[in-house]
């Protein structure tokens, strides 16, 4: 699905990525871990093409994608969700996810059910459809985020971060919904999470990135081994 | 003796023109960031072309204005593409893109001053008709300056509100980085603004010529007058605050004119200053 080569990228001058590599299948939630200023947010910005690619290759679902455009990658199926400002404040519910379906094909009979399957699955939101996005809660706003990448129904969803400053119940139920997208939905996870527990939880694979390279990758039932890796590199020997 | 009510009647007339300006700045100013000073540039070229083309040319009204409006927006455009986009591309910050826009708008001025020797321009040849409701005299050109107007507002609420691009339009003013992570094509939105806010301008233009005609300091003056108005009305509220900001404007400077004509400049600015200490966001930010 996803295939990320020697990729090298960065903010003006200053390189974040050196050479990172990092492979997605189909059907599986990848969990991208390391620590702040790791460049992991900048991973997936630049594997969604909001930041430039200096160097190596992003090719998605077979076709190679590198220098490609974000709404050219959301057109074929690629969704990011940021950490931060991920819906439209001052925008209704509604208004947001049909900012959402701007690559959605079909018409306007095509978007209003597409709305209600996300209203179906999320209740809360047909609850606040006319609500502007800035009163949700902290959780509504995370579901709103991530309902909004899903309006197009996409192949590969690419979360920053959602769990952060969310409240414990809040987490667990993004959790659940992280697999529901998966198992029910059919859309491919990579996950950039703080909370290496329950990303470990809901991923088959993990990645730790450190420094702009790629420390770590292996399957995440590995949890042992991954955090003890986690925590040497935040110079520690144990929690 | 002029009434309080026949002031109160060319304020609206003034509004009119302030309104149809500051509503394409707003646009512009909201959705991209861009302070246009060239915006008066825009409005200027096409009182200009509308000048060459029905005074000189000898055209009829509707055509030179039609085809001045036209220009006007491509003048947007091209000022857009030559100028401002090149700047960003360049890792150029929007404060170098307002550097960029003002340069523009003195070269402009500049060209015009030097074509015309700053001769003020009026296209039209007959006295303007007049309409009396009263004691208070309406020109016939000030009713249809406002039905323009309510016609532009009523279109650009209806295209916001009820279009594709007019919802791209109202997010890209919300959050521009989301704009471009939604999937939205924010260049080509971009090209409409431009086009759309421009071809506004180039309206208040035509009208201007026609009506006190121009002088190569009038795109700056109308234009830093609009920028006042959305301000004042609030720049995250394109249509509420430019056409609140505006009305509030006419009236002040029709009323300032008529009973301290030297300072009118001092009422709109100090006006503006005491808005936003009080709220800095304007009315309806």
């Amino acid at each position: 699905m996803l295939d990320v080569r020697e990729l090298r990228s960065g903010y003006g001058n200053f390189e974040v990525l050196d050479g990172v590599g990092l492979r997605v299948e189909a059907g599986q939630i990848v969990a991208l871990l390391g620590h702040n200023g790791a460049g992991k947010s900048t991973l997936l910005k630049a594997v969604f093409g909001l930041l430039p690619v200096r160097g190596g290759t992003v090719v998605f679902d077979g076709v190679d994608m590198t220098q490609a455009r974000a709404f050219e990658k959301t057109a074929r199926g690629m969704r990011f969700v940021p950490q931060e400002g991920n819906v439209f404040q001052n925008l209704s519910v509604e208004d947001n996810l049909r900012l959402g379906a701007l690559k959605l094909p079909g018409d306007r009979a095509a978007l209003t059910g597409r709305i209600e399957e996300i209203f179906a699955t999320f209740a809360i939101l047909r609850e606040r459809r006319a609500s502007r996005a800035r009163v949700l809660s902290g959780g509504e706003r995370q579901m709103l985020a991530i309902s909004i990448a899903l309006m197009t129904a996409p192949k590969l969803l690419l979360l920053d971060e959602p769990s952060a400053g969310l409240a414990p119940l809040a987490v667990a139920r993004l959790f659940e919904l992280i697999q529901q997208i998966r198992d029910r939905l059919g859309a491919t996870v990579l996950l950039v999470e703080q909370n290496v527990n329950e990303a470990l939880r809901v991923a088959e694979q993990a990645y730790v990135l450190e420094e702009g390279r790629m420390v770590f990758h292996g399957p995440s039932a590995d949890k042992e081994n991954i955090v003890r890796k986690l925590w040497r590199l935040a110079g520690k020997t144990s929690p | 003796m002029m009434s309080a009510l026949q002031v109160l009647a060319i304020g609206f007339g003034l509004a009119g023109y302030y309104a149809l300006v500051a509503v394409g700045f707003a646009l512009i100013f909201a959705t991209l960031r861009i302070f246009h000073i060239a915006h008066g540039t825009v409005f200027l070229m096409a009182g200009y072309v509308f000048f060459f083309l029905y005074r000189v040319g000898g055209l009829d009204v509707v055509s030179s204005g039609v085809l001045s409006v036209i220009v006007a927006a491509l003048t947007g455009l091209a000022i857009d593409k030559a100028v401002y986009l090149p700047v960003m591309r360049r890792g150029g910050g929007l404060f170098s893109v307002f550097i960029a826009s003002l340069g523009v708008a003195l070269i402009f001025e500049a060209v015009f001053l030097v074509f015309t020797k700053g001769i003020v321009t009026v296209a039209r040849t007959t006295a303007l008709g007049i309409v009396s409701v009263g004691p208070v005299a309406f020109r016939l050109l000030d009713i249809f300056i406002l039905g323009v107007v309510i016609v532009v507002y009523g279109l650009l609420y209806l295209w916001l509100h009820c279009t594709r691009r007019g919802l791209e339009v109202r997010g890209l003013t919300d959050n521009r980085a989301l704009a471009a992570v939604v999937g939205m094509n924010v260049d080509q939105t971009r090209n409409v603004i431009f086009l759309l806010a421009s071809a506004l301008a180039g309206i208040a233009g035509v009208l201007t010529a026609y009506d006190t005609g121009l002088a190569p300091d009038t795109g700056s003056r109308t234009l830093f007058i609009a920028v006042v108005a959305v301000i004042l009305g609030g720049v995250q509220n394109i249509l509420l605050g430019s056409i609140v900001g505006s009305v509030s404007l006419g009236i002040l400077t029709a009323y300032a004119g008529f009973f301290f004509p030297e300072w009118v400049t001092f009422s709109v600015f100090a006006m503006m200053i005491i808005l936003i200490l009080i709220r800095p966001r304007g009315l309806f930010g």
